[in-house]
């Protein structure tokens, strides 16, 4: 019974979330492009998490998130932390849009907006801390996403049947 | 009576998230501005972030990290043969220069004695092991462990036997930062051995070479001719090698770092005497 409380799609996601970063965190410099896999990974994770899995202490645990990564990645807290933050109240606000959507056209909608965040990140790291558009990463991002966005969805989707 | 408490408590619980929900937002942009500013707070949480957050981190990752140091391990163990036959032709270059230097080395303390002058400018504080790379997409650091109880403080010099590797940016208690050599925001004032050529390079978007931002006169530096700190500003110590000119063009000199960034198992941490 308490086991069958405790391992819920939320939870479980919430798990595969704190051990990805984790891994993220501390990742062999050997596999750049591995580690930027995750580093997508964790942002589509969040956005799924956020789309079907609306909880309010996400807010908190985002806050978390994005100070984590931001003084990880560039040692300045800002980017990560007010993207994160704007794209809860953002998400929220569309989601009611995309109600009647089938998986597929939800499944480019996350796909578009990750995209959009990882630009908007960029935005924020060019105002505040002056650090350069980085045009390579962004093609890779996006050619990474096309590869994997379908097995994850795939993976997800088995996630969500737990219960 | 239990229908009151249930609707009560749904009212508690919306009010809480009406203001939480601001209050969130308004510490992100009060931390937003602490960092611009560089308020002490935005530093104490910064290097207790990096105390607190690695152990955890590091233990939860430590399955997928062994995988991966294994696969490398055996990805080198298949290039030994080829790594062999380089080393063996290293060793008589550097027998070579070995002969040299103890010559140079000889002259060099007798002529110190003549001139009077001290050994070394540089103070070494601490030999600190890596605990973590992050060479990530917006800045390339590496995770040391000594820190404050080591005496270590912002702006100490990491060199290592190659070379120079950075400088450390955040302190906490038993960890530190280190900005690399290769990140675009790292500047290094260079000069050649003879003194002819100074220039101030940076990191560049390839994190493999240093790219020149500053170039003082018009005396360019020969291809394969070594850089060293020219030590101005007091931002480096003098004479730490930096690496060697791979490629000159019209608008910029392109530097290839002695350390192998990626490969860097021990640090010392220095400062000027």
């Amino acid at each position: 019974m308490f086991r069958k409380r405790l391992i819920k799609p939320f939870n479980v996601y919430l798990l595969i979330l704190l051990i990805s970063i984790s891994v993220y965190l501390n990742f062999e410099p050997n596999f750049p492009n591995l580690s930027l896999t995750l580093y997508i990974f964790i942002h589509l994770l969040m956005i799924y998490i956020l789309i079907y899995y609306f909880h309010f202490s996400l807010y908190l645990l985002f806050f978390f998130i994005g100070i984590i990564f931001d003084i990880y990645i560039s040692n300045e807290i800002g980017p990560h932390l007010i993207s994160f933050m704007l794209l809860i109240p953002f998400v929220n606000y569309i989601k009611k849009f995309f109600a009647t959507f089938s998986p597929f056209k939800v499944l480019i909608l996350v796909f578009i907006i990750l995209l959009s965040v990882l630009f908007v990140e960029m935005i924020f790291y060019k105002l505040l801390f002056n650090l350069e558009f980085n045009f390579i990463f962004f093609y890779k991002s996006i050619l990474i996403l096309f590869i994997f966005i379908f097995p994850v969805n795939y993976l997800f989707n088995k996630i969500d049947k737990i219960n | 009576m239990i229908f009151k408490n249930r609707s009560r408590l749904f009212v508690k619980t919306k009010n809480i998230k009406n203001i939480s929900i601001p209050f969130l937002f308004v510490i992100t942009f009060i931390l937003i501005f602490f960092n611009k500013t560089d308020y002490i707070i935005a530093s104490k949480i910064k290097s207790s972030t990096l105390d607190y957050i690695h152990p955890i981190t590091k233990v939860i990752s430590y399955p997928v990290n062994l995988t991966l140091k294994t696969i490398t391990h055996y990805q080198n163990m298949n290039l030994l043969e080829k790594e062999n036959l380089i080393l063996k032709e290293e060793i008589i270059r550097l027998k070579k220069w070995q002969k040299l230097a103890i010559k140079w080395n000889v002259e060099n303390s007798a002529l110190k004695k003549l001139l009077n002058s001290t050994t070394s400018d540089i103070k070494i504080i601490k030999t600190a092991s890596i605990l973590s790379f992050q060479p990530n997409l917006y800045s390339k650091t590496i995770l040391v462990n000594a820190g404050i109880k080591d005496q270590i403080q912002n702006n100490h010099i990491a060199i290592n036997e190659r070379g120079l590797i950075g400088k450390v940016i955040e302190v906490g208690n038993n960890s530190s930062k280190i900005l690399l050599l290769n990140n675009k925001n790292l500047s290094v004032p260079v000069r050649n051995i003879d003194g002819s050529f100074f220039a101030i390079f940076a990191g560049s978007n390839n994190s493999n070479y240093l790219i020149s931002k500053f170039v003082k006169g018009k005396k360019m530096p020969k291809i394969g001719e070594i850089l060293i700190t020219s030590g101005n500003a007091g931002a480096y110590p003098k004479n730490i090698l930096v690496g060697k000119v791979v490629e000159i063009s019209t608008d910029k000199i392109k530097l290839l770092p002695f350390v192998d960034i990626n490969n860097i198992e021990f640090v010392q941490i220095i400062n000027n005497k």
